[in-house]
């Protein structure tokens, strides 16, 4: 999606959790390298917390969100404790959430040239 | 006329040796050849070619009985300018001695500039480092020179026969890997592997060691892994051909004798005890147990994409923490307020 979209408007966040055993800082600093996009910024949170503070903004309930896509539009500001809703959502997370927005890139990238124009 | 032939010939050969002089050049003025070199040697017989031609053109041109009518006294329909014809001849026969150096540069070139050893020697480890993309002898002290402006390389020799570079680098140094693939990257060439070359005797466990893991009915796949001490850590690679697991990571610990090296990736531990070039004891696969045991084959290699791995890894750069609510996020979010904004919440794993 990254390399169909070459917009300047667009930002992207990967947030790194510790979500399988095998997680962990240093482990977050190779993923890195799967997402080597200069609008990509990365982050790691040494806790499940941040993906607990998701769970709401998707209707997820079972687990804290990870594997999730979120887009936000220009103008949308994140004020409560809580993420705000996303425009669009895409995830990894089968049976989980909605089938309709199992991850596929062409659509997500779509749904993202569209709010970018 | 004959001028354009003497400048054509003498641009022609100079550019057809630009695969050898140019990353030279552009190193010494701390700039990158980013391919130029490489891309211009497939041209270079062609190059030689023509210029070969352009040169005997201008020699035939030059040295040609002249059609102008001149009288028995010497006086000329069109006056004679024999300065202007001695400065062409020269200039003829100096494009000539630039094509036949451009032609023997390969051969020689190598021999002009080597990285000097160092002044004092101390305790070194040597590494062997397989390089793609050099294309003749000329190349050497361009990846050579390269290579010696990497922290912590004492000394270096390159070999385009061998496509390789032997490394010399102070013994327990930090060694940046990446730093290494970067240098050859600047030439155009790629870092391929890199490899000790010859067993480190304070180091036992490092090498390539291979072993048969049996799994039952009928599967005994084999494990092959590299270990080596990188500074003051172990890195390890390990692989599973017959189940296409290549180059996953081996967490390695080491006290005298015992070893337990943690599989992470196949969620399976071994614990043994090393006795010179082998290392027996059981694997772990979440509970159950099976005997195996390793024999060193060889030097620890590798991949030069398991190192760029291993120094993103070294690199604290790369990630920003975030506290447990997000602030630090949250803040960015709202400062790129007018961008599109994707969140992707993910498992480095």
């Amino acid at each position: 999606m990254l390399q169909t979209n070459k917009s300047k408007q667009l930002v992207a966040y990967a947030v790194w959790e510790p979500i399988l055993r095998t997680d962990d800082a240093r482990s977050s600093r190779k993923a890195t390298t799967l997402l080597p996009d200069s609008r990509v910024r990365h982050f790691w949170t040494a806790t499940q917390d941040l993906g607990e503070l998701f769970q709401p903004a998707i209707d997820l309930t079972t687990e804290p969100a990870w594997d999730v896509y979120l887009v936000y539009p220009r103008g949308v500001e994140w004020d409560g404790q809580g993420p705000p809703r996303p425009a669009y959502f895409m995830h990894q997370l089968a049976g989980r959430l909605p089938e309709d927005r199992m991850l596929d890139g062409d659509i997500l990238a779509e749904r993202i040239q569209a709010l970018t124009k | 006329m004959k001028h354009r032939f003497t400048i054509g010939s003498a641009l022609l050969a100079i550019v057809a040796s630009a695969c050898c002089w140019l990353p030279l050049l552009l190193i010494g003025l701390g700039a990158s050849a980013v391919g130029i070199g490489a891309a211009i040697a497939p041209f270079r017989p062609y190059l030689l070619g023509l210029a070969t031609i352009l040169l005997a053109i201008g020699f035939y041109v030059s040295y040609r009985p002249s059609r102008t009518a001149c009288s028995a006294d010497g006086a000329c329909a069109v006056p004679r300018r024999r300065w202007l014809e001695s400065l062409g001849r020269g200039g003829l026969w100096l494009s000539a001695l630039l094509l036949l150096s451009s032609m023997l540069f390969p051969k020689y070139g190598s021999g002009l500039v080597r990285v000097a050893p160092a002044a004092n020697p101390v305790e070194t480890d040597a590494l062997v480092l397989e390089i793609e993309g050099m294309t003749c002898a000329g190349c050497e002290p361009a990846v050579e020179a390269a290579l010696a402006r990497v922290p912590g390389v004492a000394r270096v020799e390159a070999s385009f026969d061998k496509q390789q570079a032997i490394v010399s680098v102070s013994r327990g140094s930090i060694l940046p890997r990446l730093a290494l693939s970067t240098a050859v990257g600047t030439l155009g060439f790629q870092l391929v592997s890199v490899a000790r070359a010859e067993p480190s005797h304070e180091l036992p466990l490092a090498g390539h060691w291979v072993g048969d893991v049996p799994l039952g009915e009928g599967r005994t796949p084999t494990l092959a892994m590299d270990l080596d001490r990188m500074g003051s850590r172990w890195v390890g690679e390990f692989d599973v051909e017959a189940f296409g697991v290549l180059d996953y990571p081996v967490h390695v610990q080491i006290a005298e004798q015992h070893v337990t090296l943690g599989f992470s990736a196949a969620d399976a531990e071994f614990q043994g005890t090393l006795q010179g070039d082998k290392m027996s004891g059981t694997i772990d696969f979440d509970g159950r147990k099976v005997e195996v045991e390793f024999r060193r084959t060889g030097n620890a290699v590798f991949s030069a994409q398991f190192l760029q791995l291993e120094a993103a890894a070294d690199d604290s750069t790369r990630v920003q923490s975030l506290s447990a609510n997000g602030e630090e996020l949250r803040a960015r979010f709202n400062a790129d307020r007018g961008m599109t904004r994707l969140v992707m919440l993910l498992a480095p794993s």
